[in-house]
C-alpha cells in the first residue's frame, strides 16, 4: 500500500511538472497584463478576437481637410480592459493614380486621453479621435478615392 | 492506504489542472493574432461648374454665378470663366480665373474690349487649390457690337504694358450713327492682343451696332485691332 501511495503521489508530481513546463511565463503584474486589442470588419462571432475597434467612415475629404475619426471600443470580456494604445495608418487606396502616400493622406497621433478604460462586457467611445489630414497638394487623381485606415491598438488587462 | 493512494493522485490532478489553466488565463492565453480594423476615408468629388448667367451692361458683359461648395460650407477657391467666341469666323476664347469672393454668388465682367464685335457663350470651371472640376454647361449667346472706334483711337497706349504695340497713328474717330457716345474702354493689363478677331458676323448684328468706320481699331491698351468684318 505504501508503495502504491508513493506511485500516485509521484504520478501527480510528473504530471504537474509536465503542464507547469508548457505553460508560459506567468505574469509578473496581475493588472497590468498585457493584452493586444485588435478590430476587426464586421461580426465574427466564432473568430478568435476579444477586443473590437469600431468606427465612422470618414467622408467629404478634400485639400486642406482634417476630418476626426471617432474609435469606439467594445470589450466582450468578463473583465475590464485599459486601453493603452492607439495607432492608424493609411493602408491602401481605391484609386492607381492616387497612392497611399503621405502626399495624399496623413493620418495623425490619436488625440485623447490614454489609457481609457473599458468595462466589462462594456463599450466606450473614446474622448478624442485620429484626425486624418489631407494635404493641400494632394493629387487631384484623389478626387472620389477611397482610403482605407487601418488602426489597431494595445491595451491591459485590469483587475477583476 | 490504497484509498488514500488515489485521492491523493486525483487530487494531485486536479490541483495541477486549475494551476495551469490560471496561469493560461492570465498570460499566453490571452494571446491574440493581429487583425487590425480597417475604416473607410473617402474623398470628396470636385463638382461640375454651373452655368452662368449673362448680361449686357454697357457694353461689358457681366457674367453671375452660384458659388459651388467640395463640402459642406466649403466652398471653391477660384473659378476659371471662359468667353468661347460662337461668331464665325471664331475669336480665339478669353479665359479668366478669379479668386472667389467668399458669397453665395460669384461674378466677373469681361470688359467691352475683350467682347466687341463678337458672339460669346461662357462656362465656368471651379478650382480649389490644384484640384479642377468640370465646365459647366455653356451659358446663353450675347452678341456685341463692334467697338466704337472714336473712343478706342483716342486712349492712350499703356506705358506699364511693353508688349503692347503702338498704334502708328490714330485711326479717324468712327462716325456713329445714331451719334451715342462710346463706352469707357477697360482691356486686361497686359492681356495680348486677339490676332484673330474679325468682329461680328454678319447676320448678328444688334440694334447696338454703331459702328460705320472700317478702319483699324486701337484699344485701350494701344493694340491695333483688325477692323470688323464685314463693315
Amino acid at each position: 500500500m505504501l508503495k502504491s501511495s508513493w506511485t500516485a503521489a509521484a504520478a501527480a508530481a510528473v504530471l504537474a511538472g509536465v503542464l507547469v513546463a508548457v505553460a508560459p511565463d506567468p505574469p509578473s503584474v496581475r493588472d497590468g497584463d498585457a493584452l493586444l486589442l485588435v478590430g476587426r470588419d464586421g461580426d465574427q462571432p466564432d473568430g478568435p478576437l476579444h477586443f473590437v475597434l469600431e468606427g465612422k467612415p470618414v467622408r467629404g475629404l478634400y485639400p486642406g481637410a482634417v476630418k476626426q475619426m471617432k474609435i469606439t471600443v467594445r470589450n466582450p470580456l468578463g473583465f475590464r480592459i485599459s486601453l493603452q494604445r492607439l495607432t492608424a495608418t493609411v493602408s491602401s487606396s481605391s484609386r492607381r493614380g492616387c497612392p497611399a502616400t503621405a502626399g495624399n493622406l496623413r493620418v495623425r497621433e490619436y488625440s485623447g486621453r490614454l489609457p481609457a478604460t473599458v468595462a466589462a462586457t462594456g463599450r466606450t467611445e473614446l474622448d478624442g479621435s485620429i484626425p486624418i489630414v489631407m494635404p493641400v497638394n494632394a493629387s487631384e487623381k484623389c478626387a472620389g478615392a477611397d482610403f482605407t485606415i487601418t488602426v489597431s491598438g494595445v491595451g491591459h488587462r485590469m483587475s477583476r | 492506504m490504497r484509498r488514500a493512494g488515489k485521492f491523493l493522485l486525483v487530487a494531485g490532478v486536479v490541483a495541477t489542472l486549475g494551476a495551469t489553466g490560471t496561469v493560461f488565463a492570465y498570460a499566453g492565453g490571452w494571446t491574440l493574432p493581429d487583425n487590425p480594423a480597417a475604416f473607410t476615408a473617402k474623398v470628396a468629388t470636385m463638382p461640375r461648374g454651373i452655368e452662368p448667367s449673362v448680361a449686357k451692361q454697357s457694353g461689358q458683359a457681366v457674367i453671375t454665378w452660384s458659388a459651388q461648395e467640395i463640402a459642406p460650407g466649403v466652398r471653391m477657391d477660384h473659378y476659371s470663366v471662359t468667353a468661347h467666341s460662337v461668331s464665325d469666323p471664331p475669336r480665339p476664347d478669353v479665359t479668366h480665373t478669379v479668386a472667389a469672393g467668399g458669397g453665395s454668388t460669384e461674378s466677373i465682367i469681361f470688359a467691352a474690349s475683350e467682347v466687341a464685335g463678337g458672339r460669346w457663350r461662357w462656362t465656368i470651371v471651379p478650382r480649389l487649390r490644384q484640384w479642377i472640376g468640370a465646365e459647366s454647361r455653356p451659358s446663353r449667346r450675347l452678341t456685341f457690337p463692334a467697338a466704337p472706334v472714336g473712343r478706342a483711337a483716342t486712349a492712350p497706349a499703356d506705358p506699364a504694358d511693353p508688349v503692347a504695340p503702338v498704334a502708328p497713328e490714330p485711326a479717324p474717330a468712327a462716325t456713329t450713327s445714331r451719334g451715342r457716345s462710346p463706352d469707357p474702354a477697360t482691356t486686361s493689363p497686359g492681356r495680348s492682343p486677339d490676332p484673330a478677331a474679325t468682329g461680328d458676323e454678319p447676320g448678328t448684328v444688334t440694334p447696338e451696332q454703331t459702328t460705320t468706320a472700317p478702319e483699324p481699331l486701337t484699344s485701350a491698351s494701344g493694340v491695333v485691332e483688325p477692323p470688323p468684318a464685314g463693315q
